[in-house]
């Protein structure tokens, strides 16, 4: 090894611990865009080849009846190369614990290797014949349902005890769950069971008929086309939704997963590599100015500007080498268990894809090579200006400023002359100072970041469950029932409120974009929703038109005063154009609103209701299970309660994210203070000369420190509020819109958490004081 | 054979303009130096004895005038060169020592050699200097005598054929400076190289084979010692 090199290495193992501050940031920057770029790619091989090996469908159909002989005639659509009619329909269940939830019943054909969405079975096998059920493996696992175990399911009023044979999971349902509004899967209170299509036919009601259909085509370019064709040929069947692939529940979900995962993966790293970049440029350039003296004497000796460049850039090109190398293997690794976390929890899927992409190791390496060696050069430029003359001359002395504060003179003379010192060294650089501060305010923002997510989505399902829908229980009929219905409910529970409503599928067409939704028909001066606007001016459902949600509008481009043409799926009722009267404020889910008289009239059929709101204080749920007429009950409370559940995955997550800010803190502050501490070194001895103690000088450096990061918090509270007002309109999809208030108790804890950080880090730089020699920094001659 | 104009400076003027005023930290300097000489450059602080030596040394650029090393225009030089000739040709001993810290004095001197041509043998320059147990021993574990050795040691194991000392023993008591001064003459005459020290030390100068003096930027003096005296038989 050159001797050039030993001393690097020298000064690398006397600066280690800034050396590795630096280097865990690169670590992170890395590992979290290999881990999460390859962890997407790697979701989204996987969920395309489980599809290919399932025979996933490319469109779905749900109708009111269909004679399995029609289906024959749908072969004459251009390019349907296959189509599959299932009994698909919701029941209340009621599981071991006494907990009830719903299970989508759906049949499957006896002849599974030609089925579409054929089921991967994970443990069992599949149902022979009558009373053998198969369940999705999130549910079983959910509820600890075990291959043998019998369930007793209700279907139109009987009951049927059936074993369970299989524990299965579909391509149709990887993201299991119940509907837009759910977004969150509740596995313990929803799930799918599949039935062998014979004995669902029979218990459904549906001999020799079905209710939805699978259909695959020939070319994914026709299926648009097709899906027009069906709903015109389809009508008369009460078809209610025909969609394609691209629109189905689970897919989108998925999708917008992934492309969540995606954004993260080139966001989050290059934050992470822009300020290592940052520190590295700081540190180095130190090292130079320290080494100014040895520079000269080196190139006295006949060292060149090359040679140096590179001895100095060495020094982060190690960095990089460290942390790219790391960050590749963690990153590999991470990418690994992201994608198990994804097909194990967040989806139901039963196998992994785990290829390797060499091209992200390299894209890897390449942005290490990028960031470490352009900041080492960038860094050490300062290097082909000192002169090999410098090394005979003593160092110039430093030229000394006064501060402002200085000048405000009546100030200066009340302030201690601890503080003097505390004030001088903050205002001593402008550089350093900027750089602290954006330091700070970087990792305040990226602190404050999780803690909006999470407060974000509590907030919410608040806003949603508590504000915005204000009823109890949201109770769904089989089918259409008449608007007396009501009065036998109210005969069976005590209500102190209930209304009426309709719920129901419609495709609404705004210029080239359509979109299936539930457009909801209540009474004008409903108790059951608080209608506003995004400046919370109180909106009414008008007397003709419709409310839009504001996220759907969004994404659709529409805005109040847009005539919508409605498409709906009633046989015998005719599309309509309707306009839009207001834009409604929702955080979860994408619906239109009626008022429900005009609802009936215009698209329904007179005195129809499809469900009923409640508050209530009774046992709703097991009163109206009985009612045969009865579908879904979703009652609020359990709506909480599952949020709550999938909130501690989110902790990890949050947990995470946190903890990478509070590495990254770590580095500033510890890097910062480590440097100024060397640079001062002779102050510091002067001080100890005049009777300071470690401790009192090591408080001054504290104090500094204190004083900085409240400057950077304070930069990063409007900065981490617009990142975040950004985030939030990003974040908008067609599920949810973040347009919440962002709750001021965020920034405060932000700010806790942040100086938290900056205290670890101050405790990790004391030690260092202790071991400063102060007597050699006097007599010190050598470079 | 000893060339008699083994180093010529001719006419160098140097000019440091420092805002509105400009420093004449030489004005007009001439003179020759002998191959294997022992030189003494004597001037006051502040006389440019530094200044002349840096462009001796290749380090810096006079702002008129021209000096020759070996037949060589050294004034011609580009940064290349300039950078080559300081590497293989001039060795340099400062008044600090400016050892690497974080060096042991043996990979201090090592520094220096794994760029040049043909150096010489480590061990022996370290028994030279009197350091051939102290090889391993870091710069701040030795005195200050002992560090200017080690930077002699450096500056000689290159092999160049001038060493270029600026004021090696200001920083030393008397005693060790003596001492210093005894091994740059026996390096001068074991190694046969040429020698030119730098201080404003009067006395210093009977050991010189020339001596050079000056005075604001000029060279005032400029003789052969017939009889140079021995180092320690110099009177203080
Ligand atoms: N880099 C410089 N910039 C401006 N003036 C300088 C510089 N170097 C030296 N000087 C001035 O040139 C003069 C000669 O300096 P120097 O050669 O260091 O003298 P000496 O070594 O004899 O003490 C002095 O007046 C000094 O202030
Ligand atoms: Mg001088």
């Amino acid at each position: 090894m050159t001797k050039l090199n030993l001393r690097l290495l020298r000064t690398i193992k006397h600066t280690l611990g800034q050396y590795i501050a630096v280097s865990l940031v690169i670590i992170i920057g890395i590992m979290s865009y290999v881990g999460f770029s390859m962890a997407m790619v790697n979701l989204e091989t996987t969920v395309s080849a489980y599809k290919q090996a399932t025979n996933a469908a490319d469109i779905y159909v749900e109708l009111n009846r269909i004679p399995a002989n029609a289906l024959k005639f749908l072969y004459d659509i251009d390019g349907i190369v296959d189509i599959q009619g299932r009994v698909k329909s919701d029941i209340a269940y009621t599981n071991e614990d006494g907990v009830r939830g719903t299970l989508r019943v759906v049949s499957v054909p006896e002849d599974q290797d030609r089925a579409i969405h054929n089921l991967y079975i994970r443990e069992g096998s599949f149902v022979r014949g009558n009373r053998g059920v198969m369940v999705v493996q999130t549910y079983a696992q959910a509820n600890g349902i075990e291959i043998g175990d019998a369930m007793d399911v209700q279907i139109n009023g009987k009951t049927y005890r059936l074993t369970v044979e299989g524990i299965v999971s579909s391509s149709e349902f990887v993201y299991v769950i119940e509907n837009e509004q759910t977004l969150l899967p509740d596995n313990e209170k929803f799930g799918i069971i599949f039935l062998e299509e014979s004995f669902a036919q029979k218990a459904f009601g549906y001999d020799n008929s079905y209710n939805d259909l699978l259909i695959k085509v020939e070319d994914e370019e026709q299926i648009d086309g097709i899906v027009d064709t069906l709903e015109k040929k389809l009508k008369r069947y009460g078809a209610s939704r025909v969609i394609s692939h691209k629109d189905q529940l689970s897919n989108r979900m998925v999708e917008e997963e992934i492309k969540q995962g995606k954004n993260s993966a080139r966001t989050v790293p290059f934050i992470f590599l822009i300020a290592a970049a940052a520190i590295i440029v700081t540190m180095i350039t130190k090292i130079v100015r320290n080494d100014r003296m040895a520079i000269g004497i080196l190139k006295a000796m006949g060292y060149n500007n090359r040679q140096l460049m590179i001895h100095y850039s060495m020094y982060s090109m190690g960095i990089g080498v460290i942390g790219g190398t790391l960050g590749i293997y963690f990153g590999m690794q991470v990418a690994e268990l992201f994608a198990r976390m994804y097909v194990e929890y967040s989806f139901d899927v039963p196998m992994l894809v785990g290829n390797f992409y060499i091209e992200y190791i390299f894209a890897g390496m390449f942005m290490t090579v990028i960031f470490c060696v352009g900041a080492g050069i960038f860094g050490s430029r300062r290097i082909m200006k000192i002169h090999p003359a410098e090394s005979m001359r003593p160092d110039a002395p430093k030229v000394g400023r006064s501060i402002f504060l200085e000048r405000v003179r009546i100030l200066w003379k009340h302030i201690s002359f601890s503080w003097k010192i505390v004030l001088k060294n903050i205002f001593r650089s402008k550089k350093r100072f900027v750089f602290l501060v954006m330091g700070i305010a970087l990792t305040y923002a990226i602190t404050v970041f999780p803690l909006y997510q999470f407060v974000a989505m509590d907030e919410v399902f608040l806003l949603h469950y508590s504000e915005f829908q204000k009823m109890d229980y949201n109770v769904n009929f089989l089918k259409p029932m008449n608007e007396h219905t009501l009065y036998d409910i109210k005969g069976v529970i005590d209500t102190s409120d209930i209304e009426g409503k309709i719920e129901f599928p419609f495709k609404i067409e705004h210029k080239w974009k359509s979109k299936i939704i539930n457009i909801i028909g209540v009474k004008p001066d409903t108790v059951f929703y608080n209608f506003v606007d995004a400046e919370n001016r109180p909106l009414k459902v008008p007397n003709e038109g419709m409310l839009l949600s504001e996220g759907l509008a969004k994404i659709m481009g529409i805005h109040v005063g847009d005539k919508l043409l409605v498409k709906t799926f009633v046989p015998e009722r005719d599309d309509q154009w309707v306009e839009v009267t207001g834009l409604v404020k929702q955080n979860l889910g994408s619906n239109a609103y009626m008022d429900i008289d005009y609802m009936q009239k215009a698209f329904m059929d007179d005195q129809l209701i499809t469900g009923v709101y409640i508050d209530s204080t009774d046992d709703v749920k097991s009163t109206l299970d009985d009612m045969k007429y009865v579908g879904s009950i979703q009652s609020v409370v359990d709506m909480k309660e599952g949020f709550l559940q999938f909130m501690d995955v989110f902790y990890m997550s949050i947990s995470l994210m946190i903890i990478f800010a509070g590495i990254l803190g770590f580095a500033i502050i510890y890097n910062s203070t480590i440097i100024s501490m060397n640079e001062r070194q002779l102050e510091f001895s002067s001080l100890r000369v005049m009777g300071f103690t470690k401790n009192e000088i090591f408080k001054t450096v504290v104090y500094e420190n204190i004083i900085m990061t409240l400057f950077g918090i304070a930069v990063g509270i409007p900065v981490a509020s617009s990142m975040l007002n950004g985030i939030g309109e990003a974040l908008t999809t067609e599920f949810y819109s973040l347009n919440i208030k962002i709750p001021a108790a965020i920034f405060f804890y932000g700010g806790i958490i942040t100086i938290i950080f900056v205290i670890i880090a101050q405790l990790a730089t004391y030690g260092r004081l202790h071991r400063l020699n102060f007597i050699d920094a006097l007599k010190n001659r050598t470079t | 054979m000893a060339s008699n104009n083994f180093v010529r400076v001719e006419a160098v003027k140097k000019i440091y303009k420092m805002g509105e005023v400009n420093v004449h930290a030489l004005n007009d300097v001439s003179f020759e130096i002998t191959e294997g000489e022992f030189v003494v450059i004597l001037g006051p602080s502040g006389s440019g004895k530094s200044t002349l030596l840096n462009i001796v040394g290749g380090m810096d650029l006079p702002s008129e005038g021209r000096v020759f090393v070996m037949g060589n225009e050294i004034t011609e030089y580009d940064e290349r060169a300039l950078t080559l000739y300081r590497r293989n040709t001039v060795g340099f001993v400062f008044q600090f020592y400016n050892l690497m810290s974080n060096l042991t004095a043996r990979e201090n001197v090592e520094l220096a050699t794994e760029i040049c041509k043909d150096a010489l043998d480590i061990d022996e320059v370290m028994s030279a200097v009197g350091l051939g147990d102290r090889s391993g021993h870091f710069p701040s574990q030795m005195s200050g005598g002992e560090q200017q050795r080690v930077a002699i040691a450096r500056a000689v194991a290159k092999n160049p054929d001038i060493l270029l000392c600026d004021e090696p023993t200001g920083a030393l008591d008397f005693q060790t400076g003596v001492t210093i001064l005894d091994l740059l003459s026996r390096i001068n005459k074991d190694y046969n190289k040429t020698v030119i020290v730098i201080t404003h030390n009067a006395a210093i100068a009977q050991m010189a084979d020339r001596v050079v003096k000056m005075r604001s930027g000029k060279v005032i003096d400029n003789y052969v010692n017939a009889h140079p005296v021995a180092t320690e038989r110099i009177e203080w």
